[in-house]
């Protein structure tokens, strides 16, 4: 009972995030996650419509649309750094090189493994794909939020929302994910509720954070601001050795 | 399960970085657009926590600390260590403070510039993380046994300011003065 209501909650709201985003306008700024709902919300009817007409097929139905849903979610991670470091080039170069390293890394790690075990059966061999393709997601992720903490990246209300709300429902999936693969849990009654609970979290944050247009911060004219990280880093490390210069100056006995 | 450990990390990590951003986006003292003038501002505070540097390097005098050692009394010796500590305190705090101020008005300027270098800012984290550590053993040491006795500690500081002095100025070395226009006035005293 409550698991349905969790459920029915979580496919309410992204009807309610979707149709808002129409409303506002917000669809078109950030299409990507926009895409995303959409999926989800068109694999959640479609498992509805499987369980009511066709329950033999759930099971196979589930995964596969799960699979999907995945790969759909990465546009979300696409849109957060789109959006985030669109007015900062140089981090963005940055953070892409690094994401490109890690991403090859944890998906060849992944194929490897997955290759090892091998393919019991087709939808297991989905979830494994899904939950490796999670893996990726979740490794991806904490550097993109290390580096928007350490460059004190602003961000608007909307696109806070959004990044928080993502970060809260891939790092509890990605650990639901690897204690549900674990011998023996496959049927635990705690892994099936926290899932769907933390996605109705998950939405209804987003279903805040867009309520509505928030304004984006503040960008300092282009004559305000250095774009030579020579110049800036030089200017730096100059006040800095000044600094200690004059620290030691004090300090010597 | 030993898989599991490093994948709870992870989602530990991602929490952890989650929560921090949005305590940084919810921080109402940090304004949004930082601009050069404001890095500027920052450098110049920094400059004016050594502006009297004879008057600085009278509290920590052991002319002084002799002084009152021999002739003072009881009183007035506890009066005369306890303000020099509360001083030298307040000092080293402020300098802390202005060098996290302009490191956080550096890194937030940085992610405007078109070619940050990833190895320069490495390079720098780790020195200032050095720089938080010592300053904080230090300010624990004159905080414990004032600034007289902790002559030691000190002189230990002064080897590694000398050290992160010395990253700063090998670098120095490549940028073309010519570009440094703007900045030129500041970086020539």
């Amino acid at each position: 009972m409550s698991t349905d209501f969790i459920w029915w909650s979580a496919t309410a709201l992204e009807g309610v995030v979707l149709s808002r985003g129409v409303a506002t306008g917000l669809v078109r700024r950030y299409s990507l996650f926009y895409v995303y709902i959409g999926c989800t919300l068109l694999s959640d009817i479609l498992r509805v419509c499987c369980y009511q007409f066709a329950p033999s097929f759930y099971p196979e139905v589930y995964w596969h649309t799960e699979l999907a849903t995945v790969i759909a979610s990465y546009a979300v991670v696409i849109e957060i750094f789109r959006q985030s470091l669109r007015h900062n080039p140089g981090v963005a170069h940055f953070t892409r090189r690094l994401l490109s390293v890690v991403c090859v890394v944890v998906f060849t790690y992944a194929s490897l493994d997955l290759w090892q075990h091998g393919f019991a059966s087709l939808p297991r061999a989905t979830a494994d794909v899904g939950r490796y393709l999670r893996y990726v997601e979740g490794a991806l992720l904490p550097i993109m939020l290390w580096l928007f903490t350490r460059y004190r990246i602003p961000l608007g209300r909307n696109l806070l929302g959004l990044t928080l709300g993502s970060a809260f429902w891939i790092s509890l999936n990605v650990v639901n994910f690897a204690f549900w693969s674990e011998p023996g849990n496959e049927s635990s009654f705690v892994l099936r509720t926290l899932r769907p609970a933390s996605y109705l979290i998950t939405v209804a944050v987003w279903c805040i954070a867009l309520w509505s247009v928030q304004a984006d911060p503040v960008r300092p004219a282009e004559s305000e601001i250095e774009r030579d990280y020579e110049v800036l880093a030089a200017k730096t490390r100059a006040i800095l050795a000044r600094t200690s210069n004059r620290f030691v100056k004090v300090m010597r006995p | 399960m030993t898989g599991l450990l490093p994948i709870s990390l992870l989602s530990s990590l991602i929490l952890v970085l989650g929560v921090r951003l949005l305590v940084q986006s919810l921080n109402k003292r940090q304004r949004p657009a930082v601009t050069i003038h404001d890095y500027s501002n920052a450098r110049e505070a920094l400059d004016s926590v050594f502006v009297q540097t004879a008057a600085i390097k009278r509290i920590f005098s052991v002319e002084d600390a002799e002084f009152v050692a021999r002739s003072a009394t009881p009183d007035v010796k506890r009066m005369f260590f306890n303000e020099r500590r509360k001083l030298a305190l307040q000092w080293l705090r402020r300098t802390q403070k202005q060098v996290a101020q302009l490191i956080d008005l550096h890194l937030r300027l940085a992610s405007h510039t078109n070619d940050p270098s990833p190895g320069f800012e490495l390079n720098l984290t780790a020195k200032y993380l050095t720089f938080v550590v010592v300053s904080n053993i230090v300010l624990m040491l004159l905080w414990l046994l004032g600034p007289f006795k902790a002559t030691r500690s000190i002189s230990y500081t002064i080897r590694m300011a000398g050290g992160f002095c010395t990253t700063f100025s090998l670098r120095l070395k490549r940028v073309n003065p010519t570009r440094l226009s703007s900045g030129r006035e500041s970086l020539v005293h």
